[in-house]
C-alpha cells in the first residue's frame, strides 16, 4: 500500500513494472480441487485448472474468509471450470490485443468484486491464473482498470503443482 | 504448493457439513436452469428487462436470478414456461459409482461420514439435462 500525500488516503499499488518492460516470469500455484456438483459438464471437453499468482495467494485466501464471498466464488469457479463464459459470472475483460486472454471472476456479493485472471491454453487444458482482486466502485471500465488488464495480459508464468 | 499450504487451502475449500454441500448442489442446479433461460433469451432476442415486464418482476430480480445470486423457485419457472410459451424437460440420470470416491476424496471427509456421503450421491442422481424447448 502507498499513500497519496495530497489526499491522505491509502492507494493500492498495482505493479512496479511498467507495461511491456522487463516482465519477469511469475509463479502460479495450483489451487486444490474444489468439490464440483457435476451439474455443468465441460462445454469443450477441455480440462480447466485453477491457479493463483503466488503474489496474490494471501489476498485471495483472505478474501475467501468471508463466507458469502466464498460461496459465490465456489459457484463461479465451477462455472469457469466448465469452460463457459458469461458476462455476469466469468467473462473476458479485453481492452486491447494485450489483454485478449484476461478474464474476470465476478462476485456481486458484499460489493462488486472482480478477480482478474489470465488464461493459458495447452493441448486439452486451460489454465486460469487468479491474479488480482478489485472491489469496483462503479460499473465503468475506467482507465485504471484498462491499464490493469493490459498489464495482466502481459504476465507469463511458471506453473507449479 | 507446500503440504502445509495445501492443507490450509483444502480446509478453506472443504464443506463444513453435508448441509453446506447440498446448498451448493442446489445453487448449481439453479444456476444450470438460469443458464438455459439466459441462452433461450439470447436466441430469441429477449432482454432481461423485457422478461421482467413479462413475468411481473423487477429487472434487478431477473439479474439476481440469472447470475445465480438468488435460487430459482417453481413459481418463477412456471411463469417462465407460461409467459415464454415453452416446455421445460428434465431427465434423471444415475451418477456413476466411482463418483462417490472422487467426491469423498475432494471433501476430505472421514470414514464415519462415508455412508452419509454415498446416500447423498444416490439422492443426487444428477439432473443432467434441462432443455427449454419452444412448444411450437
Amino acid at each position: 500500500m502507498i499513500h497519496n500525500k495530497s489526499r491522505g488516503k491509502p492507494k493500492e499499488k498495482l505493479d512496479k513494472i511498467k507495461p511491456g518492460v522487463n516482465l519477469s516470469l511469475r509463479i502460479a500455484k495450483r489451487l486444490p480441487n474444489l468439490h464440483t456438483s457435476n451439474q455443468l459438464q465441460s462445454l469443450t471437453g477441455r480440462e480447466v485448472i485453477l491457479y493463483v499468482d503466488k503474489n496474490f495467494e494471501l489476498d485471495l485466501f483472505s478474501l475467501l474468509q468471508e463466507e458469502k464471498i466464498k460461496k459465490k466464488f465456489r459457484m463461479v469457479a465451477e462455472f469457469a471450470m466448465s469452460d463457459r463464459y458469461s458476462d455476469d459470472l466469468y467473462g473476458h475483460e479485453r481492452n486491447s490485443e494485450k489483454s485478449k486472454d484476461v478474464c474476470a471472476i465476478k462476485i456481486c456479493v458484499l460489493g462488486n468484486h472482480r478477480i482478474y485472471c489470465k488464461e493459458f491454453f495447452a493441448s486439452g487444458i486451460k489454465r486460469i491464473v487468479l491474479i488480482k482482486h478489485v472491489n469496483k466502485k462503479s460499473n465503468s471500465f475506467n482507465k485504471e482498470l484498462r491499464k490493469l488488464v493490459d498489464r495482466i495480459g502481459e504476465y507469463s508464468y511458471e506453473f507449479q503443482g | 504448493m507446500s503440504s502445509k499450504d495445501k492443507k490450509t487451502w483444502d480446509e478453506l475449500f472443504a464443506f463444513s457439513d453435508e448441509a453446506e454441500m447440498l446448498e451448493h448442489e442446489a445453487d448449481m442446479l439453479s444456476l444450470k436452469i438460469a443458464l438455459e433461460i439466459t441462452n433461450y433469451l439470447g436466441e430469441k432476442g429477449i432482454s432481461k428487462k423485457e422478461l421482467a415486464a413479462m413475468i411481473g418482476k423487477s429487472p434487478a430480480y431477473i439479474t439476481q436470478i440469472l447470475r445465480g445470486d438468488k435460487r430459482i423457485n417453481m413459481v418463477f419457472l412456471a411463469k417462465i414456461v407460461q409467459k415464454l410459451n415453452v416446455n421445460l424437460d428434465f431427465r434423471l440420470d444415475t451418477v456413476i459409482e466411482g463418483d462417490a470416491e472422487l467426491l469423498a476424496d475432494a471433501l476430505k471427509i472421514n470414514k464415519d461420514l462415508n455412508i452419509a456421503t454415498c446416500n447423498v450421491i444416490d439422492f443426487r442422481t444428477s439432473l443432467q439435462k434441462y432443455e427449454l424447448k419452444a412448444s411450437r
